[in-house]
């Protein structure tokens, strides 16, 4: 429960951060996405039910904070299907797939979702011309989230390890 | 410093081949988008005679000549489409500054042949880009 919070708090801080950055990229809504780190760092620390939990708190809380209803509706969605897609990426290849291909998983997976909710929301099929867009970004953020957490985490693996 | 818990975060062959798998969703993507292309943004040619429409024609990349014969005031004016390009190639009027104009292509752009009261006028598609607001 408190490592919980903890991951919790720790996406929606990093989810601060990131709205303060100027856009990195040309394309609208494309960002890094820094807050997924706190999922990422959820699933491999502790387990998918932590991880699941992280991302449908961290939606909720951080939709209600923007404010912003559509954005809500987008990111929690988005967030919960990629997670589950995360998941599932790390129990089939347990051995093949490090944390690098599974950040990308969910980056991908996440901003596919997106533009489909996107879509069954204000019906315009003119979104879909993002998804190639989209995708190509998708792979250096969610290797970059990959990296973030794959350093945090094997430095608090060390760290335990120090203590015990 | 671990050698141990260093290897088990080192990047493994799923990785690469999932980076591959995501950089040919995005490649399938495109070419599906650039194969069905209806919200692509051709323009079209508006063809009027005394301000009313007689004709509409799509001005697409790649499409042949096309000559195209409407009657106006005092006789026929002959236009000719080629791509996305459109002239008056004919016209039954005394000085031909419709003639004159040569080719007009993109939207907005107009020839009038007044004393034959015909007009072209280039109409981009509204379809083109219909995006005005995304949020994040």
């Amino acid at each position: 429960m408190t490592s919980l919070a903890l991951f919790v708090s720790v996406g929606l801080v990093l989810n601060i951060i990131e709205n303060g950055f100027p856009p990195l990229f040309p394309v609208p809504g494309a960002k890094l996405g820094l807050a997924n780190i706190a999922t990422v760092m959820a699933l491999y620390l502790y387990d998918s039910t932590m991880a699941l939990e992280v991302a449908i708190i961290r939606g909720l809380l951080g939709g209600i904070l923007r404010g912003n209803i559509m954005g809500l509706i987008l990111s929690f969605s988005a967030g919960l299907v990629s997670t589950a897609f995360m998941i599932g990426v790390k129990a089939v290849g347990k051995k093949q797939v490090s944390i690098l291909g599974v950040s990308v998983v969910g980056a991908v997976i996440h901003n596919i979702i997106q533009i489909s909710v996107a879509f069954l929301l204000i019906k315009e099929a003119a979104l879909f011309l993002y998804t190639p867009y989209m995708i190509l970004i998708a792979i250096p953020t969610g290797l970059f989230i990959g990296y973030a957490s794959r350093k945090t985490c094997s430095s608090l693996e060390n760290l335990t390890l120090a203590k015990g | 410093m671990d050698l141990a818990s260093g290897k088990k975060w080192q990047a493994k062959a799923g990785d690469f081949f999932i980076v591959a798998l995501a950089l040919g969703l995005a490649f399938a993507s495109m070419a599906t988008i650039s194969s069905t292309k209806n919200g692509g943004n051709y323009a079209t040619a508006v063809i009027e005679v005394a301000g009313r429409e007689i004709k509409q024609v799509k001005l697409e990349k790649g499409m042949g000549r096309k000559k195209i014969t409407v009657d106006g005031f005092r006789g026929p004016s002959v236009i000719e489409v080629e791509g996305q390009k459109v002239r008056m190639l004919k016209s039954a009027c005394p000085d031909r500054l419709c003639v004159s104009m040569g080719w007009i292509e993109s939207g907005g752009e107009t020839i009038v042949c007044l004393p034959n009261r015909v007009a072209i006028k280039i109409v981009e598609s509204p379809k083109g880009r219909r995006i005005d607001a995304v949020t994040e």
